[in-house]
């Protein structure tokens, strides 16, 4: 029979009480918890997507690198829609045979949209837009042009990449593997007609949902013989690109997109993403504010909450206080003892909050912090506008804040205890 | 032989209630000899309970002193007074004060917590003091699933824990009809006699005051002169 086994059963004994403190504490403990694991995963997100953009722009500014003597060009006339227009295949040879051009590969490029049309629309500033969700998108490479390592994805994770002659195979994205759920060696339809996959490559952020075949199996696919929409043009010296796309443009009529055009795209994207991180930066540090406050109105919350309670209960033992005294015990001894009780209550009451901060920590969260304001997206990229991080709950943050929990119950009666073990003892056994 | 055990010198406690000042003890000079077994006596708000609360320490004299086995008690710090308290005084209430949550041998055992004794040893202790008030079959039950009597029967043994040198019983029978009452007198008696601890009860009731050895009076915060002898004979007699 010691202290501690009597401090136990003074917890049980009270059970109304200690349910009470108990389930209170628990609570301001699984907001705690919530507040905590939402700032840390949307801290990781932040990061994460830094890093995700840092990338994206590093390989899109190697990419521009490599096409730095490449004219693409596309039909002339004004809106160019996904119906129409296309070039004819033979302005490709066309164009070839212009003094300084080096190859000119013509391209057929098309998306695969869902059956129902999946088009969603948004409000930007500018009004409504509509947005077409593609399934993926196919590129046929007219293979017989002695430039298409160029265009053809560089980093083949399985299988091989396209070679010349290659008729009724493609290769894929990673990300179309998982859709198409195939791998190298797999068969795949595109349109009723049938494909070898032959290999697999790392995806970049503009090529995640894309694949490759021949030139002739494309217009075979979308049905359109001698088609192309699109040519890129590879210009032997860099500084006439210029020059050249303008001669393009004059002669056939046709719409040109040169490096320079790219670099104002690049520009424009590192602007989004740049937009995108300190929108994310904002919303953490609003999370950060917000969650200081309430962080610290919920622990004032909890321990004025143990201070009354506790106090309640010195008050309410003030006769037993008496008696241990007569026995002998000490005024140490006393304080010891209620502090402990807040201790064991304040463990208790961590527990619980960790089992409630485990199971309801999304909910909390969702009710306590702010979400993120929505950004608008350009067309073209594929990036999304940013998102509240799921919260996630760490054992880590579990046991630091079983440990504020003692620490407040400890805190909370430090002064009804301290209040125990300096009463007299004639009053105290007096008291009824 | 007749050791002094207790000795108060001019022992005095004044209380102030509204500007008016009341003599609760007014020079109380007492003598308790090592062994005795002594009842004081005294109408009601005569200064019983303040003069047991100071003897067991629980309270401060406003002047005088009071000399337990040696020591001025008067002395000392609040620390050194509850180890007074510990070692040298056990009490007995009118009202039991048995903690509700203990079992009567948890009960025993409570004062020894602050002390030195081990575990194993506190509980065989405990067991021998209930044994001794007769109540070893009653070892695991609550305070409140025993009788009034057997309540202060476990608040004689709790008193006993720690060998004290002397046991303060204020008004130990008040709750208790008077056949209870005289079976708790007795059993005091027989500790007295058989473990020879010193025992100061507080009374009004004259029938429990002559199951004493010797009798005191107190009256309106005085000593009174005269002294009376009981029934009980104790280990001299
Ligand atoms: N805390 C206090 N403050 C003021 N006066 C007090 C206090 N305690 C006791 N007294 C007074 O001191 C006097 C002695 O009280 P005490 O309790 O010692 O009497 P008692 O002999 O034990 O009486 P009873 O037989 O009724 O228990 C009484 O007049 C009482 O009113
Ligand atoms: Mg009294």
């Amino acid at each position: 029979m010691g202290m501690l086994s009597r401090v136990f059963r003074n917890v049980v004994r009270k059970k109304v009480r200690t349910a009470l403190i108990v389930v209170a504490l628990g609570f301001c403990m699984a907001i705690l918890i919530s507040i905590q694991a939402s700032i840390t995963a949307n801290q990781e997100s932040l990061q994460e997507m830094k890093e995700e953009n840092a990338k994206t722009l590093q390989s899109v500014a190697e990419e521009i690198n490599r096409t730095a003597s490449i004219i693409e060009v596309f039909p002339g006339g004004g809106m160019w829609e996904f119906g129409g227009p296309f070039i004819n295949e033979s302005i490709a040879y066309n164009i070839s045979s212009i003094e300084g051009v080096e190859d000119a590969i013509p391209i057929l490029e098309r998306f695969i949209f869902p059956n129902a049309g999946n088009m969603t629309k948004e409000s930007t500033d500018g009004g409504e837009v509509i947005h077409f969700m593609a399934l993926y998108k196919v590129e046929g490479i007219q293979l017989n042009s002695s430039h298409i390592d160029r265009i053809l994805p560089t980093k083949i994770i399985k299988g091989r990449n396209l070679k010349k002659g290659d008729s009724g195979v493609v290769i894929l994205s990673q990300n179309l593997t998982k859709y198409f759920d195939a791998g190298v060696g797999d068969t795949i339809t595109i349109n009723g007609i049938y494909f070898e996959v032959v290999g697999v490559f790392e995806s970049t952020l503009l090529t995640s949902r894309t694949l490759y075949m021949s030139l002739s199996d494309a217009q075979r696919v979308f049905n359109l013989t001698g088609k192309v929409s699109k040519i890129n043009v590879y210009v032997e010296d860099v500084d006439r690109v210029e020059e050249i796309a303008n001669e393009i443009e004059t002669n056939y009529g046709l719409n040109t997109i040169t490096y320079l055009d790219k670099m104002n795209s690049l520009l424009g994207m590192r602007e989004h993403m740049k937009e995108r991180e300190e929108k994310m930066a904002r919303y953490v540090d609003q999370l950060q504010s917000i969650g200081l406050q309430e962080f610290v109105t919920t622990l004032t919350a909890a321990s004025v909450m143990v201070l009354f309670i506790m106090l309640y209960a010195v008050r309410e033992r003030t006769k037993e206080i008496g008696i241990l005294k007569a026995i002998g015990f000490t005024g140490n001894s006393i304080l010891i003892q209620f502090l402990l009780e807040g201790i064991v209550i304040g463990f208790m009451g961590g527990v619980v909050g960790a089992v409630i901060g485990g199971i309801a920590t999304p909910m909390l969260a969702n009710i306590l912090l702010p979400k993120p304001k929505p950004i608008t997206t350009p067309i073209g990229y594929a990036t999304p506008g940013i998102e509240a991080a799921n919260p996630i709950v760490t054992p880590e943050m579990i046991l630091l804040v079983i440990g504020i929990a003692v620490l407040l119950g400890g805190l909370g009666s430090l002064y009804p205890a301290w209040k125990a073990s300096r009463k007299s003892p004639v009053e105290a056994i007096r008291y009824e | 032989m007749n050791e002094v055990v207790l000795k108060t010198v001019n022992l005095t406690k004044v209380y102030e209630r509204g500007g008016k000042k009341i003599h609760a003890l007014s020079d109380v000079n007492l003598q308790i000899n090592r062994g005795d077994y002594v009842a004081i006596m005294g109408p009601s708000g005569s200064g019983k309970t303040t003069l047991l609360n100071i003897l067991g320490c629980l309270d401060k004299p406003t002047s005088g002193s009071v000399i337990i086995d040696g020591t001025d008690v008067t002395k000392l710090d609040e620390k050194g007074l509850s180890e007074i308290r510990r070692n040298k005084i056990g009490f007995v209430f009118q009202a039991f004060n048995l903690i509700p949550i203990l079992s009567a041998i948890e009960n025993v055992e409570l004062p020894m917590e602050c002390t030195k004794i081990p575990k194993y040893e506190r509980r065989k202790r405990a067991r021998q003091l209930l044994n001794l008030v007769g109540l070893s079959g009653r070892a695991e039950h609550r305070p409140h699933e025993l009788s009034a009597g057997e309540q202060q029967r476990v608040a004689i043994a709790r008193a006993l824990a720690n060998k004290p040198s002397i046991i303060l019983a204020d008004e130990p029978t008040g709750n208790l009809d008077s056949k209870t009452g005289e079976h708790i007198m007795k059993l005091l008696g027989l500790l007295n006699y058989k473990i020879g601890t010193t025992i100061i009860v507080v009374t009004h009731d004259q029938k429990m005051a002559s199951l004493t050895g010797r009798i005191l009076f107190l009256e309106d915060g005085k000593l009174l002169k005269k002294e009376k002898k009981g029934t009980y004979l104790g280990r001299k007699g």
